[in-house]
């Protein structure tokens, strides 16, 4: 059977929260304990069952000492919102993350709740589609369409700062 | 930008957005909402294209055919007893059943023949009584809490599985029939609405949530206008839409009793959580104003059936469980003090139907 690439890196990223776990001589429960999440949970992203969600990586590579990248590799992810950014204009990170909050406030439910769920909880499509009851194209339609709606929102940001 | 800068902007979303994307019944309400509206705007443009076909045919027709139109002097078909111009009723045909399966076996009663609930001045001449042969009775299989969708057949409302009975030849049977009221939420009880009664019982449900959420954000909800205005003194600021959607989620009320003087009283808050969670006295109300109506609609019904010769009881959850043949069924109407839900009745897992006699359901004051 073929193994998705997203699953594939789905089982990496919960061998490698092990080997770091193991390697600073943590229990599951210690852990979860300083993650303030559940035993279960923290052997489900072990076993490749469950993906931590952004800030429990952040959390992770804090209390490990790595890098995020290491966790996890998110390039494919991120090189989706890369092209929603204003073209010869500087928006840094700073701003990006001011402006986040607020434009998710602009979208619908529906919008919103995909946005997240893809780029937050770092769900695929299939389990996005699944949570919602949706087909995966609808999945894929709404978010192409919330990334263009965030690149008018960021132009518009970036155009109000010159 | 690079990963760790994507990756830290959403390791900041606020929380109340996360809890929302993660609710999974709340955003699946909203696409079906979202459906349910496309698919109606889809329906409407289908109808008006059909329409505009239909009126430019005809103009056609007219032009070319020498047709003369025809003005019919009959009254608009209704949904109640549809009839032939001899006074015949015409089974209704539900569209949600596939079409092989609507050709009906069931012979449609003149209008002569339908006999009301309650008979005016008429003795039944045939009365049916409680059958004792399980054999002659048909009942429905149990079909758990699977939903039915109800189809207007000869006036009435009846259920999937009951419209399938009465397609098939059912001679010499008689078929066990739920019957139950809709719910009239103008029906007062007690100086109250049951529509009142319900919207309480709701915000008693919402009330240790709203406490709960009020935990979080009460810190920030305290500082009121300010918040879309000139923002927090740490520089928090919201638009006033999320402003405005918050406060109509609390209520005013409820703020003004944990925000006072622009102190969020967060112990007050998780003092009343538990009390909050263990009270159902509005549910037990709501319960209790659904019962009284029951009781009053269903009270008179059963009366009157059981006085048209049909056995009949009362089940547990309050409907009506009478046996009819095909022919008397058809026969029914509803009074029409209340709109009427027929079921093909089912037994419970121990081959029993829970059930009270009429007699039973007097209504007091």
């Amino acid at each position: 059977m073929e193994v998705q690439p997203e699953v594939m890196n789905f089982l990496q990223t919960g061998q490698i929260i092990q080997k770091l776990r193991m390697d600073a001589e943590l229990t599951q429960e210690q852990l979860a304990d300083q993650l303030f999440v559940s035993r279960e949970l923290v052997s489900k992203w072990e076993l490749g069952q469950r993906r931590p969600n952004i800030r429990e990586l952040r959390e992770m590579a804090s209390l490990f000492r790595v890098g995020i990248d290491d966790l996890i590799d998110t390039n494919g992810l991120w090189d989706e919102l890369a092209s929603c950014f204003p073209a010869g204009r500087q928006l840094s990170a700073a701003r990006f993350s001011a402006l986040l909050d607020p434009f998710l406030r602009t979208l619908s439910e529906r919008e919103r709740g995909v946005f997240i769920r893809r780029y937050y909880s770092l769900e695929d499509v299939s389990d996005i589609s699944t949570a919602f009851d949706i087909t995966n194209n609808h999945v894929r339609v709404i978010l192409s369409r919330t990334r263009k709606k965030l690149k008018e929102y960021l132009k518009g940001a970036a155009n109000e700062r010159q | 930008m690079n990963g760790n800068d994507y990756i830290l902007a959403f390791a900041d979303i606020h929380d109340d957005l996360i809890r929302a994307a993660s609710d999974d019944a709340a955003v699946c309400r909203a696409f079906r909402q979202y459906r349910a509206r496309r698919n109606k705007t889809i329906g409407a443009l289908c109808c008006c294209a059909v329409i505009a076909m239909v009126a430019v045919g005809f103009g056609l027709k007219n032009r070319f055919g020498k047709q003369p139109s025809v003005v019919s002097n009959e009254p608009a078909a209704t949904d109640r007893l549809p009839t032939e111009p001899d006074g015949t009723e015409l089974p209704d045909q539900p569209g949600v059943i596939p079409q092989e399966q609507t050709s009906s076996t069931v012979e449609t009663p003149s209008s002569d023949d339908t006999e009301p609930f309650v008979p005016e001045t008429e003795t039944p001449t045939q009365d049916t009584p409680v059958p004792q042969d399980d054999d002659s009775v048909i009942w429905g299989d149990t079909h758990g809490t699977l939903p039915s969708a109800y189809v207007l057949w000869n006036g009435k409302q009846i259920d999937y599985y009951l419209w399938t009975v009465l397609q098939s030849d059912t001679s010499g049977k008689v078929i066990a029939i739920v019957a139950s009221p809709a719910i009239d939420y103008q029906f007062v009880y007690d100086g109250k609405t049951i529509a009142r009664y319900e919207a309480e019982a709701y915000e008693e449900r919402l009330l240790p949530e709203k406490l709960q959420r009020l935990l979080k954000e009460g810190e920030t909800l305290k500082y009121g206008e300010d918040l879309y205005t000139i923002g927090t003194p740490d520089g928090e600021k919201w638009a006033k839409s999320l402003y405005e959607e918050k406060i109509a989620y609390y209520g005013e009320e409820l703020l003004s009793r944990y925000i006072v003087n622009g102190d969020f009283l967060s112990d007050r808050v998780a003092a009343d959580i538990p009390p909050a969670e263990a009270d159902t006295s509005a549910k037990d109300a709501y319960d209790k104003a659904i019962g009284a109506f029951y009781a009053q609609t269903v009270s008179s019904a059963a009366s009157a059936i059981s006085a048209a010769g049909l056995s009949c009881s009362v089940t547990e959850r309050g409907a009506l469980l009478f046996f009819a043949s095909a022919e008397r069924f058809v026969s029914l109407t509803a009074p029409e003090d209340a709109e009427w839900y027929y079921s093909l009745a089912e037994k419970d897992a121990d081959g029993t139907v829970p059930t009270r006699e009429c007699s039973d359901m007097r209504v007091s004051g």
